[in-house]
């Protein structure tokens, strides 16, 4: 049997440590004889294994014992845990674990319902009447609801950069007792034809796209805002006007808008809660007045975020 | 006449080789029963056992740890970690026979995470074969230049095995400069012995063919 190259290199080691055959050497010897190359190759092999083997032998470094020593006898980072915690601390640290387990369950369940807050506003997608707003049995879950739609807003409408604005869904107005809930609807409608959150009672839900004002609840109307009188408000934007002759045309053309929700705060201040695609709108049909916005930049640019209701107070000077 | 006494030299020489051998093993078995007595007496709360175990091994520790990652200062940090660990786990240890073995495990152990920690922080990279950072210094008694020379093709030697690869570093590590046998070699590796010996040719002929490369007139 002749060995070619690969099979003799690969009896190097076995033929070094004479851990082959008689036979299987002759047949090794064979083929370097007449291989140079395997023959240089196991002189080189030889070569390598006796310079392994003379290495010099290391010694390790004085003081190696008593340095184990020292290092044995400070204890590790996990030594010193481990300990703490086998001894007089366990009990106190398997209580608190325990403790905030069951605290982040408990809050776990209590704060994320079965049903998401989008479709616990669209369980009620008829909440467009003061009567039904005002129905005592569902006036509880109803609070529930908007709560926690105000809480979910105030997440999204994080705009760093943008000053603070007011939120007219804060709870401080559910536990007054108002009966002019604002609900945000949970889809966005065609702009320009359908009210969008829910009105006073004045008006229905309307497809009509007219802005001509309805005079027929005026008076009525606003003996019942009046009543608001007094509470504290803070408006996202102020529109100051100056409109002496036609004060009583203007006030009532807002008011009656059924593009926004008003509301009577003093004689001189109708506050208005406007959807951001009507701001325009607004600004438009005060534009042939002698207008002056606070914050300034409100003028030309749609504050807050483009799904938040804003709260803007027409001052009539 | 003659032949008589190449007859009773060649029983010498056989009798002297045989007494030989067999006080070698007597050796080994005697070292092997030693380290087995003091893991006993250790694990009986002997601590001065594991003192004498650490001067029996650190030896072969050190250079092992040295051969690997090739810093003196990185290679006595990684033995006494070795001999720390070993005190940690020592009590675990079922089969107190396998203590060699056993150690060898968590050298190598210890060396790989060494070894790869390192090498994230690019220690190896800016390490160069013909820069000679850590020089070995020896005691020879052949010339200055020849004694120079040797130190340099031992120093090539080792820069060359710890550039190998893992597996081909280990293998020639424990049996070419360790000097274990195939045996133990299988039990720390945990590979057949045959596995063994073809990977230690493997590594052999790549250390081989590496040094060629670097010392054409090896």
């Amino acid at each position: 049997m002749k060995l070619n190259c690969k099979d003799c290199r690969n009896l190097f080691t076995r033929n070094l440590d004479r851990d082959i055959d008689q036979s299987q050497r002759l047949f090794f010897y064979e083929h370097l004889g007449g291989c140079r190359e395997c023959e240089q190759g196991w002189q080189d092999f030889k070569n390598t294994v006796q310079l392994l083997q003379e290495l010099p032998s290391l010694s390790a470094p004085p003081g190696f014992l008593s340095e184990i020593q020292a290092k044995l006898e400070t204890p590790g980072l996990r030594q010193k845990i481990m300990s703490w915690l086998s001894s007089r601390h366990r009990l106190a640290y398997s209580t608190v674990f325990a403790t905030m387990a069951i605290g982040f369950i408990t809050a776990g369940l209590l704060h994320l319902p079965p049903f998401g807050t989008q479709q616990s506003s669209l369980e009620n997608p008829g909440l467009t009447s003061l009567a039904q707003i005002n129905d005592p049995s569902d006036s509880s879950k109803r609070q529930t609801q908007l709560a926690a739609a105000s809480t979910n807003d105030k997440a999204k409408n994080f705009y760093p950069g943008i000053p603070p604005l007011s939120e007219y869904e804060s709870t401080d107005h559910l536990s007054g007792q108002s009966p002019f809930f604002l609900v945000q609807s949970s889809r966005r409608e065609p702009e320009g034809n359908f009210m969008n959150f829910v009105s006073t009672g004045s008006h229905n839900r309307s497809s009509s796209s007219s802005i001509l004002p309805d005079i027929s609840s005026y008076n009525s109307q606003i003996a019942r805002m009046r009543q608001l009188e007094g509470q504290r408000i803070t408006p996202d934007i102020t529109i100051t006007i100056r409109a002496h002759q036609q004060e009583s045309d203007l006030l009532q053309h807002l008011i009656c808008c059924k593009k926004w929700q008003s509301r009577m705060i003093r004689d001189n201040i109708l506050l208005l809660t406007v959807s951001p695609d009507h701001l325009d709108l607004l600004r438009q049909t005060l534009q042939q007045q002698q207008t002056s916005y606070s914050p300034s930049y409100a003028s030309n640019t749609r504050p807050g975020s483009p799904k938040k209701m804003l709260m803007v107070a027409v001052h009539l000077q | 006449m003659e032949l008589s006494l190449l007859i009773a030299c060649l029983v010498v020489i056989s009798t002297v080789t045989s007494t030989g051998g067999k006080s070698v093993a007597s050796v080994k078995k005697q070292q092997k029963d030693e380290t087995t007595k003091l893991v006993q007496d250790f694990c009986n709360g002997d601590s001065q056992a594991f003192n004498k175990l650490v001067l029996l091994f650190q030896n072969r520790m050190f250079s092992l740890a040295y051969n690997y990652v090739k810093n003196p200062e990185e290679a006595k940090d990684l033995a006494q970690d070795i001999f720390i660990t070993v005190h940690r786990a020592l009590p675990t240890l079922r089969d107190k026979t396998k203590f060699s073995a056993w150690i060898y495990q968590i050298g190598i152990n210890h060396c790989r995470n060494r070894y790869k920690k390192l090498q994230r922080q690019g220690y190896f990279t800016s390490q160069s074969i013909d820069n000679p950072d850590h020089p070995v210094h020896l005691t020879g008694t052949d010339s200055p230049e020849k004694e120079l020379e040797r130190q340099d093709l031992i120093r090539v030697v080792r820069s060359t095995i710890a550039e190998m690869k893992e597996g081909e570093k280990e293998i020639i590590l424990l049996r070419d400069i360790q000097d274990l046998s195939y045996e133990e070699i299988s039990q720390i590796l945990d590979v057949p012995i045959g596995t063994v010996k073809s990977k230690l040719n493997r590594a052999r002929l790549s250390l081989k063919n590496r040094l060629k490369a670097i010392r054409p007139n090896l």
